[in-house]
């Protein structure tokens, strides 16, 4: 396998954008991941963001990563079913790479939209997560794999989330997208030491990294809890992740994508433009050996 | 591809009970006995023993958020 690109998370903003235009005229931009069902619902997507989309398609360096279908939801809505179909016209507009998903459910009931909450593994639960990931990969016509969450209830969460993958992912021959921030979130909430969660993941899945950052929540001001880490994606990236890659890269022989996520309207200000810069090139700089 | 999707009514049940309980205005105290006591969290009180306070206070308030 040989060096694996960099790239960049997409997004409509335009702080992102600014912050973004040196890396992409700098020719330091790989690959790209966009977030599809982010512009299904809204007005048409600007000019500039089609160009990308096309120009990195063309190039095979397109990553695809949706959001909101929800892959572990106990009931099958036609939410779901037509979440395939948007998914299948998207595959025809765009050309993805790969496609990935969260591991996770965000709809029950009347509640239709969140961030992805855990799920208990039971063999029920991996049956079903099986059969969605089938369809997932009927609909995409591409390989397809599953981000790992940050958030957790509790121990079963944070020890079941690596076998619960992998029993997945096998059903469909699928990737890991490994998400460093979010098992750095794990690994300081929970007192656990990176290297043994990581441990319990299939390393030999894993085709893409990602790398952002992220804010402690403090609770009420009645909480008597020390803060909770949360996968924000509104800040630099935290410097023990940069370790974290480099010791991943050596650990997972087919990484193929390594991504930085910010969300844009957390890059207004100059200062958070130029250390997004930074945290893109020392990236850049340790997936190159530098 | 076989067009019956598989579902799993015990998970769904759970699912929606517990995003209910997250978005009602509750203590931690009552949450907690409503996780113990409901009955349709029964299938899953070996998972729910190892939920953490302080996740169910962040998950709380992400899942409001995102419902305001």
């Amino acid at each position: 396998m040989g060096i694996p690109l960099v790239g960049l998370s997409l997004m409509p903003e335009d702080p992102f954008r600014q912050a973004a235009y040196p890396l992409f005229e700098a020719g330091e931009v790989d690959v790209l991941e966009w977030s599809f069902d982010m512009g299904w619902a809204g007005a048409p997507l600007p000019e500039w963001m089609e160009q990308l989309l096309h120009l990195y398609g063309q190039r095979g360096r397109l990553l695809g990563h949706g959001v909101s279908f929800s892959l572990l939801s106990g009931q099958w809505t036609d939410r779901h079913q037509r979440w395939l179909q948007l998914l299948s016209e998207e595959a025809t507009r765009h050309r993805y790479r790969h496609i990935s998903e969260h591991y996770g459910f965000m709809t029950a009931g009347t509640y239709q939209k969140g961030a992805p909450l855990p799920v208990p593994k039971t063999p029920d639960t991996v049956r079903l997560g099986q059969d969605r990931l089938r369809r997932l990969a009927e609909a995409a016509g591409c390989p397809v794999g599953l981000e790992n969450l940050a958030f957790a209830f509790g121990a079963h969460d944070v020890w079941d989330q690596g076998s619960f993958l992998e029993e997945l992912l096998e059903s469909v021959d699928g990737f890991l997208l490994l998400d460093l921030h979010n098992l750095y979130c794990q690994s300081v909430n929970f007192k656990a030491p990176w290297t043994e969660l990581v441990a319990q993941y299939p390393l030999h899945r894993v085709r893409e990294l990602h790398l952002s950052g992220g804010s402690w929540f403090a609770g009420e001001p009645s909480s008597r809890y020390e803060p909770i880490r949360r996968d924000t994606h509104d800040g630099a990236v935290p410097e023990e992740l940069f370790a974290m890659l480099q010791s991943i890269l050596k650990r997972a022989p087919a990484v193929e994508a390594v991504i930085l996520e910010q969300l844009g309207d957390s890059l207004e200000s100059d200062e958070s433009k130029v250390r997004f810069q930074a945290d893109y090139r020392k990236i850049r700089a340790i997936v190159h050996g530098q | 591809m076989d067009n019956k999707t598989c579902e799993d009514k015990n998970l769904d049940n759970f699912q929606s009970r517990l995003l209910e309980l997250m978005l009602q205005p509750l203590s931690q105290e009552q949450r907690w006995r409503a996780l113990k006591t409901d009955p349709l969290f029964i299938p899953y009180q070996n998972y729910i023993a190892s939920f953490d306070p302080r996740m169910m206070e962040v998950a709380a308030q992400i899942i409001r958020k995102w419902t305001v």
